[in-house]
This record gives structure tokens, sequence and C-alpha cells, in this order.
């Protein structure tokens, strides 16, 4: 069996190292963990996937919720460049601000992980003030439940599966983030093989990080096709 | 600094029907009064100032000047006195050319601002290196990335650094450091050496900003920072109008070597602005150190504290005045205090240290006074001077009486040493 994304990263005894100018991200969603290392990242940021739903949710403004030292920032920044929105940064650990800019400061969109939305949303409505437009919900690779809290599927949401902060490997287009579907389609992030129920990515010629046909543990079967006509995965 | 024309045109700007209401608000012109013209430096003399408390009293969209796109990032900056935070817009600008005299950026920067974005678009157009950014929730995790993306300088909020100093050292990062920005609030000397001895090999600069100016900086250096006093002295920004007034009067105060007063700032980002700024009362007190700068022209200042000491920044939130007021009254105490801020060595780095005057009640122990005022002490809405004892931000709250002689009033009653 080949070799699984976390493997090929963490049993190097040194990180890989770019041959181009790059970005660096962490390799862990926990910014404790002693086996952290920094992954180098294309130069130009980007949220493809994002920018997609903000346009087509009508966003106004995104607050970022995830934690600063994911580097996720410059990504979620270049897509509101794109559609011409604001950027909000807002600690995970900042509710009271977070939530009263809603109200007071035009941003009606969250990127945030599911728990943290789940908490979000109950101080919001146990404060009175209005919940967000729209969720950009993120779920980690690792972590054996995806699904949507309560208190946040009252709104519009649309759903990514992280394998390293920021780096998405499954996405939601707006047919599937409409329908609140747990069905995703490969993100462009790499080139997807799937064999049976085990999934390879490969990287893109111009990514820093040379992956080719790396495993990545997850468990996909592929579902019916999407209104948008491509495929989709669901989680075994 | 702008010239009495860009500033006619600033109010012309501002005050002209179907942009933000603000200004005509605030000047009282009626819908069908044309846009106010200045003609005079007396007439721009004439206009009202504002603080932060009339940026509290309206939303961001009610007040910025469209359109919407062009506003790049939001940023929240406390209230004053309890009130909801006020929420700012920026566009993108660059005030900050003068740092390539100090360092040409080519390899990789960490920063703490909280304007990530416009810093990496700045040093995009400056052809430099990619930009980490600071989470100082979680330091270690942005150094390990800092050290293998190669960093060698640093934009950070004055009371971060602390934060990440030991850890540099501990890896050795310390010395490659080049160049070091700070801001956010005023440096102690003791502070300072400590820069100094952690970044050997650093140029080190102050700026003045504030997160409700989107012209930020404010102000930049007249020079590096030095052991010589004052630490930090500054000259206006390219995009900013700075003018001085009586705190008490609000009268003009004449640009005099020595004249203090409490600063007005006008700012306007040019096209892109979304909310200019004319003759916004800060808040700062400053003070003229030369009124012709020889080496820059114009005049030169340090910025000597709040006109206002109500709150002090400190890691991790605010110390108010009202929330020590609360505090006191809780405990059944009277609410008349001083606090001072003290940066303490401790172990290879630096830490708080609060010390609080206070009136005790007769028979009560002052280290339990001090035990029970920091388990309810709010530095930030969620987060309790205790906490940061338990997480390593502070030294354990100090309490001692307040003397006869600080029961004068409420003016001066939070200090930073």
């Amino acid at each position: 069996m080949a070799a699984d994304i976390f493997s090929y990263i963490f049993d190097t005894t040194t990180p890989p190292s770019p041959k181009v100018p790059t970005r660096f991200i962490p390799s862990s969603f926990d910014a404790h963990d002693p086996a952290l290392q920094a992954l180098p990242r294309p130069l130009t940021p980007s949220w493809g996937s994002g920018e997609l739903l903000l346009r087509h949710f009508d966003s106004q403004g995104l607050m970022m919720r995830t934690p600063i030292f994911w580097q996720w920032g410059m990504s979620l920044h270049a897509a509101c460049r794109a559609l011409g929105i604001p950027i909000f940064v807002n600690e995970p650990e900042n509710v009271p601000v977070g939530a009263m800019a809603l109200k007071r400061s035009g941003v009606d969109t969250v990127v945030t992980e599911n728990k943290d939305a789940a908490a979000f949303a109950s101080y919001c409505m146990e404060k009175s003030l209005p919940l967000p437009k729209a969720w950009v919900l993120v779920h980690r690779a690792q972590n054996p439940d995806w699904r949507v809290a309560a208190g946040v599927a009252t709104s519009r949401v649309a759903q990514e599966v992280h394998i390293f902060p920021g780096v998405p490997i499954l996405v939601q287009c707006p047919f599937l983030a409409e329908s609140q579907a747990t069905r995703f389609h490969f993100s462009k992030e790499f080139l997807w093989e799937m064999r049976g129920d085990e999934v390879y990515a490969t990287a893109r010629k111009d990514d820093p990080l040379p992956l080719k046909n790396v495993r990545i543990p997850l468990m996909l079967q592929q579902a019916e096709h999407c209104a948008c006509g491509a495929q989709t995965v669901t989680r075994i | 600094m702008m010239t009495l024309s860009q500033l006619q045109t600033l109010v012309h700007k501002c005050t002209t029907l179907g942009t933000s209401p603000f200004y005509r608000t605030l000047y009282g012109l009626t819908e069908t009064d044309p846009p106010l013209t200045i003609n005079s430096w007396d007439s721009w003399r004439a206009l009202p100032t504002f603080e932060k408390e009339h940026l509290t009293k309206v939303t961001l969209p009610e007040r910025v000047f469209r359109p919407w796109k062009n506003i790049d990032t939001i940023l929240a900056s406390s209230g004053t006195s309890g009130k909801p935070p006020v929420y700012s817009s920026w566009a993108l600008t660059n005030g900050y050319n003068y740092r390539l005299q100090y360092h040409n950026f080519k390899r990789a920067a960490l920063s703490s601002m909280p304007t990530p974005f416009q810093q990496q678009w700045i040093l995009e157009q400056q052809g430099g290196g990619p930009l980490i950014v600071l989470d100082p929730r979680r330091p270690q995790a942005s150094i390990r990335l800092a050290q293998a993306a190669g960093v060698d300088s640093m934009f950070l909020i004055l009371h971060h650094l602390p934060l990440i100093a030991e850890e540099m050292i501990r890896l050795g990062l310390n010395t490659e450091i080049r160049f070091i920005e700070i801001a956010g609030e005023i440096s102690s000397q003791t502070l300072f050496k400590y820069m100094r001895k952690s970044f050997p090999n650093a140029t080190i600069t102050a700026i003045y900003g504030s997160s409700d100016v989107e012209t930020s900086p404010i102000a930049i250096p007249c020079r590096p920072m030095s052991e010589e006093p004052p630490l930090a002295v500054y000259h206006a920004g390219e995009h900013t109008y700075l003018e001085l007034v009586d705190p008490v009067t609000g009268h003009e105060v004449a640009i005099t070597d020595g004249a203090e007063g409490d600063l007005l700032i006008s700012a306007d980002a040019g096209a892109q602005a979304t909310f200019p700024l004319i003759r916004y009362r800060i808040g700062d007190m400053v003070r003229i150190l030369e009124s012709n700068c020889p080496q820059h022209g114009g005049w030169s200042f340090e910025v000597i504290g709040r006109t206002n000491m109500d709150f002090l920044k400190v890691p991790g939130g605010i110390l108010r005045a009202d929330e020590v007021e609360r505090v006191l009254r809780e405990l059944q105490l009277p609410d008349r205090f001083e606090l001072h801020r003290y940066e303490r060595s401790h172990g290879t780095g630096f830490k708080t240290e609060i010390v609080l005057h206070v009136q005790p009640l007769s028979g009560t122990s002052l280290d339990t006074l001090a035990h029970d005022i920091a388990r309810i002490l709010r530095v930030s809405a969620n987060y309790t001077y205790e906490r940061g004892v338990n997480e390593g931000l502070y030294l354990p709250l100090v309490c001692v009486p307040l003397t006869n002689a600080h029961k004068a009033g409420k003016t001066i009653r939070m200090v930073q040493h």
C-alpha cells in the first residue's frame, strides 16, 4: 500500500524543501502539536471554492474565525478582493466582538469550524444578535463527525473538508451547499485518483509540496452527480 | 503633511450629498445645503472636532463612504466606557515606504499588526518576501513557520514582543532579525532595553497608528529607537494632517518646541478612501520635540499618554477604569483607585505586573483582596486577570493602600511605567 499523506510528511526527517518561493502553513490544526511542521504552499494565495460560494451567497463581508496561526487569512482575503468585499478577522476566543460585528460592521458571512459555529450561533441567539446570513464550515479530515450543528443549520451553510489547515480536499459547489448535503466534490488543490474506496492525491505542477500518488486516509465512495454536472463523493 | 488645498478638497468631498451622511450630520447641514467650502486656515480651524463616541453612535455601513468594494479590511477597536466596539473600514494604502531606508524585506516578515493583508500587499509592491501572521494566542506555532520561512523582519504590537522573544532566543532566531517595527503603545525604557538585548542585530523603529485611522501609520519614525530619550520620535505620515489643541478648552496650541496638546488627526486615503477623517480627536497627548526638524522638515513629536487615562492596553486585552470601578463596587469597596502597570523581568523574559492602589475596608488582608479582585477583573469579555496569571501573561495582582496623596481626583488613575 502506498504511504499516506501524513506518513509522507511526518516520517521525513526534514520538512520538504521547496525549490521555489513559497508561503508556509502549519501541518497541524493543533498549535501545540509537537509534530507541527511548516508545509510549503504556492506563493500566491487563493480560495477558489470559497470565492464561488461567497458570490452565490451574495456575501457583503466575510468574518474569519479560524485560528490565525493557520495562515489561511491570505487565501480568504484573496477571495474577498476578487469579489470586492471586506474581510474581518475575529479571533475565535473573542466571541462578543465577532457577534456584534454581524450587527454593526456589515459582514454577514462567517467561515469557521463546526464546533465554533455552534458556540458562536448560541451566543448570538442568547444576546438577540443576528445570525450570519451564511456559514462556510471547515471540517478536519481526521474528525470522525462532519455533521452540521442544529443552531447553525438555520442559515445557509456550505462545508469543506481540509487535510491541513487551509488546504481543502473536499469542497461544495453552490448546488451542494443549497441542498445541505454531506456530499462533496474533490477540490482543485490536487489531482485526484480513486482506487476502490481509497483516494490518492498528486500535486499540481506549480505546487512546492512534491506529492505524487500519496494516499489520503479517508474512505470515500462515489455518489450521484451534482446539479452542476460534476461527480460527488461521500464518506463511508 | 497635507496642505490647505488638500484639506479644502477633503472637506468638500466629505460634505457632498450622496456620500456618507456622517460629516453633514456632524456639521448640521440640511438636505438642501451645498457642500462646505473652506477658504482659509481660520475656516478650517472653525470646523468642529469629533471623538470616538461619535463613531460608536452609528454602524459602519451607516457612515462608510461608498463604494463598499473599496473596503479591504474591517478592524475592531474597543469602545469607550462600556460602549460597543468601533468597527473601522480600511482601503489598501501604503504609508510604509519609510521602511525601505532601513531594510530590504527580501526575506520573510512576521507580523502581529491588525492589518496583515495590507502588510502583505505592501511587501509584494516592494518585491519582498512572504508574511507570516503571528497568532498572539499561539505564538510558538507562528514562530515555527517564521523560522522555516527564513524571517528577518518583524512588525509587532509592542505587548506581543515579550510573548515571542524568549522562543526566538531559544531557537537562535533572534540574531537573524534585522528590522523590528513596533506599534500599539508607548515603550518603556525597560522594555526597550529588553528588545535591544534580545534582538541585538535589529534596527528598531516605532510607528504611531490606530485601527480607527485607515491611513495609518498616522506618523512615521523620525529616527530608529535608541536608549537616548525620547525613545520614539515621530513625523506626520504622508496622508495625514496633524494639529494640537488644549485638552480642556479645545483652543489651538501653537507649534513650538516643547508645546503639548491633544492631537487632532485629519486623514485621506484618496480616491479609495472609505472613511476620511476631519479633525478627529483620538485621545492622545503629544509633545512637540522640534517645531522644524532639520532632517525631515515639519514638526516632530512624541506621544506622552492618553488625554483621559481611562484604559491601559495589556497582553490579552485592555484594563479599563470603569471595569476596575465595577469590581471595587462589587466587592463593596469605595471605587476610587489608582492603577499602575509595570513590565517586570521574569526568567529570561517579561511579564506585566499590575499594582492597584485601593481603599480597603479595615481588617481586610490586601493579599486576599488582590486575589478577589483578580478573580473577577475582566481584561476582555471572557478573560479575567486571574486567568492571565494562570496562563503566564501577568504576575499576580498586588494591592496597596491608596494614600491621601492619591485621592485628588479621577483624572490620572491609570499609569504606565
